[in-house]
């Protein structure tokens, strides 16, 4: 991480890809989340 | 309780705040005090945080609402990694590079004084108020449990958290949260571990039972605008009280504005993106294993201990045959009818709401917990509303000092007399808080009506940055809207009060942007430009206009 100071402006281009790739990442691990959440409703209701 | 037990609580309660008060260097001028002097690191923000949002209600509240209710709860915070997102790479970058105290604070720049003093004004009374309730929910529970005059318990809670907030400002506040956080996930984690070692029965089976009851289901996917607790409710209606709480809200803005650079506000952010959800059902997992755990170990029949002293001492006949009736019974919905038969008579005699939900975790600590972990239990609950009552004092000063002190009485004084304002602001709110806690708790249905208020204007104050960022919007606009926004709110809470609060959010920001946009487009020609128009966009990052000398705080 860059202090404020000497940190390069982003182009809207990189901000894009920063916002899918950091979409992408946390909504992986919300997604594995859920599965948990999902197989504690399903494996036990039996 | 144990000495040992009160030891440990005496013990954290010293420790927080001789922290909290050594943090206090640097913060000889305003910067330091309200923003850390922008120098604080992404990891603890980001603790701070989740931390702030971690109050007692969530962990007394939450915990048995997962007993009474299981998992479904969760859903709530489904939209919360979504508009964390978002936010990281809007609102953020901009309130950040615009190098202001207050989120508030930008609306003047963008828009007029009125609508920066009106939302700078709602924030204060309903923060304000929600400050006391915050000390009132556990100060109750302890209260009852301890048989603490209410003044004392909202004093233990209240007081310590006042003391190193007032002396250290953000740096007290964060650095404290940070280890508060490491407390509260350790004691959640640990009550965990005892109640799966108590459970006499595998985990699987535990597990079982609890599914049996209905426990652990987790997503309803009906869509119901009635409903609070569905995928899509807390998705969507979620995501936009999240992007509203964590956009505008000056309580969170306040922390990720004291981080180093824009990453690392972001970053911090993204934190909660990744564990809120998780750490939410750890919370409602403890609830869920104390419920089994009452199935197989005897269970009170009301776990508020001074509703059931004062039944038992004006129903003697009735509460025991009632009692007898609940310990022979194996049937749970047969328990929960007598339970609710408890209830009633503990409301005729109290002349109290009785509900029993925030009793079955203390109660639960109390009674079945370890010597020494019990201790640390209560000390989790009472990091936990100083963590949410901190940074809620703090955000409060700030505004006070920054948008109406500041703003309107004094311009142009020196840091050291702004600090001193700072630290009487927080001091009166503090103050203020624990005399709201204390009439609260006797008013009971207050800390709902205050609740529901602070939904009236979330989303639309949301609306208001919404507009912000659209370059047509004009002042007008966004005034007008975002009145237009709060009765819209208004009428549905009161014309269709079976809509879930959660929706409320999404009626009064679109409302704002719809009547902000037409209103803007019919006064454009007529409207001067606002001084400091240069700047008047929230623009993103890397645009040229955000290292603009007008984005500078004007003092």
């Amino acid at each position: 991480m860059t202090d404020d100071a000497t940190e390069h402006e982003p182009t809207r281009g990189e901000l894009r890809r920063r916002f899918r790739v950091t979409l992408i990442r946390v909504m992986s691990v919300q997604v594995v989340t859920l599965l948990l959440l999902w197989l504690l409703q399903h494996a036990f209701s039996s | 309780m144990h000495p040992l037990n009160w030891v440990i609580i005496i013990g954290w309660l010293g420790y927080v705040v001789i922290t909290g008060l050594r943090r206090s260097t640097g913060t000889k001028e305003i910067e330091g005090y309200f923003l850390a002097n922008r120098s604080l690191p992404w990891w603890a923000v980001g603790l701070s945080v989740m931390a702030t949002q971690l109050s007692a209600v969530t962990m007394i509240g939450t915990t048995g609402q997962g007993a009474t209710d299981g998992m479904r709860f969760v859903q709530f915070y489904f939209g919360l990694p979504v508009a964390m997102v978002i936010l990281g790479v809007t609102l953020v970058p901009f309130l950040h590079r615009a190098h202001v105290y207050t989120a508030y604070e930008y609306l003047e720049r963008r828009f007029d004084a009125k609508t920066r003093a009106l939302t700078a004004f709602l924030f204060l009374v309903s923060r304000g108020m929600s400050c006391g309730t915050i000390i009132a929910a556990p100060a109750v529970v302890f209260s009852a449990i301890f048989g603490w005059p209410i003044g004392v318990s909202c004093a233990v809670i209240g007081l310590p958290a006042v003391a190193y907030t007032m002396i250290g400002g953000v740096q007290a506040v964060t650095w404290v949260d940070v280890k508060q956080m490491f407390l509260i996930v350790g004691a959640l984690l640990a009550v965990v571990i005892t109640l799966l070692v108590q459970i006499p029965v595998p985990v699987g089976d535990a597990l079982r039972v609890a599914a049996g009851a209905g426990r652990l289901h987790v997503f309803d996917f009906s869509f119901s605008l009635s409903n609070t607790y569905t995928f899509w409710s807390g998705l969507i209606g979620g995501a936009f009280l999240m992007l509203s709480y964590f956009g505008t809200d000056q309580s969170q803005v306040q922390r990720y504005l004291a981080a180093k650079s824009v990453d690392q506000a972001r970053t911090s952010l993204l934190i909660s993106a990744y564990w809120k959800i998780p750490l939410q059902a750890l919370v409602l997992l403890v609830g869920v294993l104390v419920f089994v755990f009452y199935q197989y170990h005897p269970q009170p029949l009301l776990f508020n201990p001074a509703h059931e002293r004062a039944v038992k001492a004006a129903m003697p006949a009735e509460y025991a045959d009632l009692e007898a009736r609940f310990n022979a019974s194996h049937l749970l919905a047969e328990r929960n009818a007598l339970r609710g038969q408890a209830l009633d008579m503990a409301a005729l005699v109290t002349h109290q709401p009785a509900k029993d939900v925030n009793y079955i975790i203390p109660r639960f600590v109390l009674d079945h917990l370890p010597i020494g972990l019990a201790g640390l239990f209560i000390a989790a609950v009472i990091a936990a509303a100083m963590n949410a009552i901190s940074g809620e004092l703090n955000s409060l000063s700030t505004t006070t000092v920054i948008d109406f002190y500041r703003r309107w009485v004094r311009a142009d004084a020196t840091d050291a007399h702004f600090l001193m304002v700072s630290r009487a602001a927080t001091g009166i709110w503090g103050i203020f808080a624990c005399i709201v806690a204390t009439y609260a708790v006797s008013l009971g249905s207050l800390i709902e009506v205050v609740n529901r208020f602070g939904s009236f204007f979330y989303g639309s104050i949301l609306g208001v940055f919404l507009l912000a960022m659209m370059p047509r919007a004009r002042a007008l606009g966004a005034f007008v809207g975002l009145i237009t926004g709060m009765i819209a709110v208004g009428a549905v809470n009161f014309g269709a009060p079976s809509v879930s609060f959660l929706w409320h959010n999404v009626v009064g920001a679109t409302t704002v942007v719809a009547v902000g946009m037409l209103l803007s487009v019919f006064s454009r020609s007529s409207e001067p430009t606002p001084p400091g128009a240069a700047v008047p966009v929230l623009t993103p990052p890397g645009h040229d206009s955000a290292r603009d000398s007008s984005y500078r705080s004007p003092v």
